[in-house]
């Protein structure tokens, strides 16, 4: 089973769209267990997703959802994304154990 | 030719169906399986359409309002939200609308690879806005459809590439790598902050050692925050206006209980319309992106400005403090002078006071994002005032664009145009020529500067 991922921005518009491709590169290239789909921070709660991933200025202020935020600092860097998404998946695989 | 009839007017003259054409040809063109071309050309249809639900729901609560708001202080109040006078704008641009912004993206690809301008603007929302009061302001001068489109569509590609130029200093010293842009049409606000942060202040006096109440973050939740503005300024207008006049519009709810509903109303209108929109987008941007990458070498992408957030979350704050302060303040100037009356909506004041913020504090800290985002806030303020009278001209009431280098296109453009179309349209374009040629002049000297400079590193 695939993790549900939500990438979020304030608008859900435009930063998360660019994510959220960034996001999709990440994850079909290294074929991580993940669903993609984007919205508005307003939308994070009732989303259900296993996973929120939004810029490292509004991850702190989703505290009330049911899921792991993880932020990212250059919505662009790959890299930095990449990491993010394996030490999820690290630490996930570490609490089954 | 009945059929030919259906299919010039009724499918190619609805912008939604238009629309859907471009992203089914873009589709095709990138060899994209049967299921994915379906569905992004519905969706993209479906999501233009969208758009007009939130609009007609916006529309009637926009339009309470300023009866209230009119009834009570004699004056207009308008509510300046992009998001809102563009789904305005469709009802009666939607096809020119669609057409520029088609126009326009092609048109950027072209400048960014033909000029030192290598910025592809990605934030494709704040296109369709900029297509929509390119559209609405060529309109209504008179230019017939076809120069609308043309014209507006060369425009927008000229001014994508260029807006972001803008900033190509401004924008490393916050992120640290010249290889990302602005994609955010206030640029001529961002430059001028980051330039007037210099001036004021010491970067090493950052927002970022503040420490600020967290609760503040409540104003980036985009269905909150209008909300909450909404219902303020409702109540203030229906106040103002009375019972009598409210209960005319309130249809039998109680004259205390309607400016809620209306409030609360809007803001799903608002939530409406950005859902079209981002189901809109959702196929266009990232075959923007890909193909751009193809065609433009050395291609920096001009992004939204959430994406300069997270290199000073504490100046976003302070930003949007500092200039919706600025914007009250302008409110009650335009009250003591009886003018129309610019009210400051929370969201816009956020996101584009915070990103003057952040911008200020790269080169001035603390005081330059105070500095920055004050100016920024009346800028966002004197900018709808100026061009309101040209959208209550095509009767497009209550609303108005905020950004800054949407009033610096569209003011000078809508005044030459009331020359003659000919005449306006023949100065826009020697105007952008000069620009071009003030933009290559500068390219060549800051490329001479760093030659000499990585010259002198290099000894």
């Amino acid at each position: 089973m695939n993790e549900k991922l939500l990438v979020v921005c304030g608008t859900g518009m435009g930063s998360s769209m660019i994510l959220k491709m960034m996001v999709d590169q990440v994850v079909g290239a290294q074929k991580l267990p993940f669903d993609v789909s984007s919205d508005l921070a307003s939308g994070a709660r009732s989303s259900g997703a296993d996973v929120i991933v939004a810029g490292l200025d509004l991850a702190p202020t989703l505290t009330n959802v049911p899921a792991t935020v993880i932020g990212i600092k250059n919505i662009l860097d790959k890299a930095e994304i990449a990491s993010a998404l394996e030490e999820y998946l690290a630490s996930k695989s570490d609490g089954e154990d | 030719m009945d059929i030919l009839k259906v299919i010039v007017t009724d499918i190619l003259g609805d912008a939604a169906f238009l629309v859907g054409l471009f992203a089914l040809v873009g589709l095709v063109l990138q060899k994209k399986a049967f299921p994915d071309v379906f569905a992004g050309t519905v969706k993209t249809i479906v999501g233009f359409l969208i758009f007009g639900v939130g609009a007609a729901a916006a529309v009637a609560t926009l339009g309470n309002f300023q009866t209230l708001f009119s009834e009570g202080f004699g004056i207009d109040g308008v509510l300046p939200i992009s998001e809102g006078v563009t789904a305005l704008a469709l009802t009666s641009f939607g096809t020119q609308t669609a057409i520029i912004m088609v126009i326009g993206l092609l048109a950027n690809l072209l400048v960014a690879r033909l000029t030192p301008m290598k910025y592809v603007f990605l934030t494709g929302q704040h296109n369709l806005f900029f297509s929509a009061i390119l559209a609405i302001v060529l309109s209504a001068s008179g230019a017939s459809d076809l120069v609308t489109v043309v014209v507006g569509g060369l425009l927008l590609g000229f001014f994508a590439a260029f807006f972001p130029w803008l900033c190509r200093n401004a924008m490393p010293k916050v992120t640290g790598t010249d290889d990302i842009g602005i994609g955010h049409y206030v640029t001529i606000g961002y430059a001028f902050s980051s330039w007037l942060g210099g001036k004021v202040g010491d970067p090493a006096k950052s927002t970022e050692n503040i420490k600020l109440p967290k609760s503040l973050g409540f104003f980036r939740d985009y269905v909150a925050s209008i909300a909450l503005t909404m219902i303020v300024f409702f109540y203030i207008a229906t106040v103002a206006a009375g019972k009598g006049v409210t209960d005319e519009l309130a249809g039998g709810t109680n004259w205390l209980v309607f400016p809620l509903i209306q409030a609360l109303t809007f803001a799903a209108a608002v939530y409406i319309i950005i859902t079209g929109v981002r189901m809109f987008l959702g196929e266009i941007v990232p075959a923007f992106l890909g193909i751009s990458e193809k065609v433009v070498p050395g291609v920096r992408p001009a992004l939204d400005c959430p994406a300069v957030f997270p290199y000073a979350p504490t100046a976003v704050i302070v930003g949007f403090l500092t200039s919706y302060a600025a914007g009250l303040v302008m409110m009650g100037l335009y009250i003591g002078l009886g003018w129309t009356v610019i009210i400051p909506v929370a969201i816009p004041y956020f996101f584009i006071g915070g990103t003057a913020a952040v911008f200020g504090n790269a080169t001035g800290g603390w005081k330059g994002a105070v500095a920055g985002s004050a100016i920024v806030g009346v800028l966002i303020s004197l900018g709808p005032q100026l061009i309101y009278p040209i959208m209550d001209s095509v009767g497009l009431e209550g609303s108005s664009f905020p950004e800054t280098d949407f009033t610096a296109v569209g003011w000078p453009l809508y005044q030459v145009l009331q020359l003659g179309t000919g005449v306006g349209i023949a100065i826009t374009f020697a105007a952008v020529a000069a620009i071009a040629a003030v933009v290559f002049g500068i390219d060549r000297r800051e490329k001479s500067r760093r030659a000499v400079a990585s010259e002198g590193a290099a000894q």
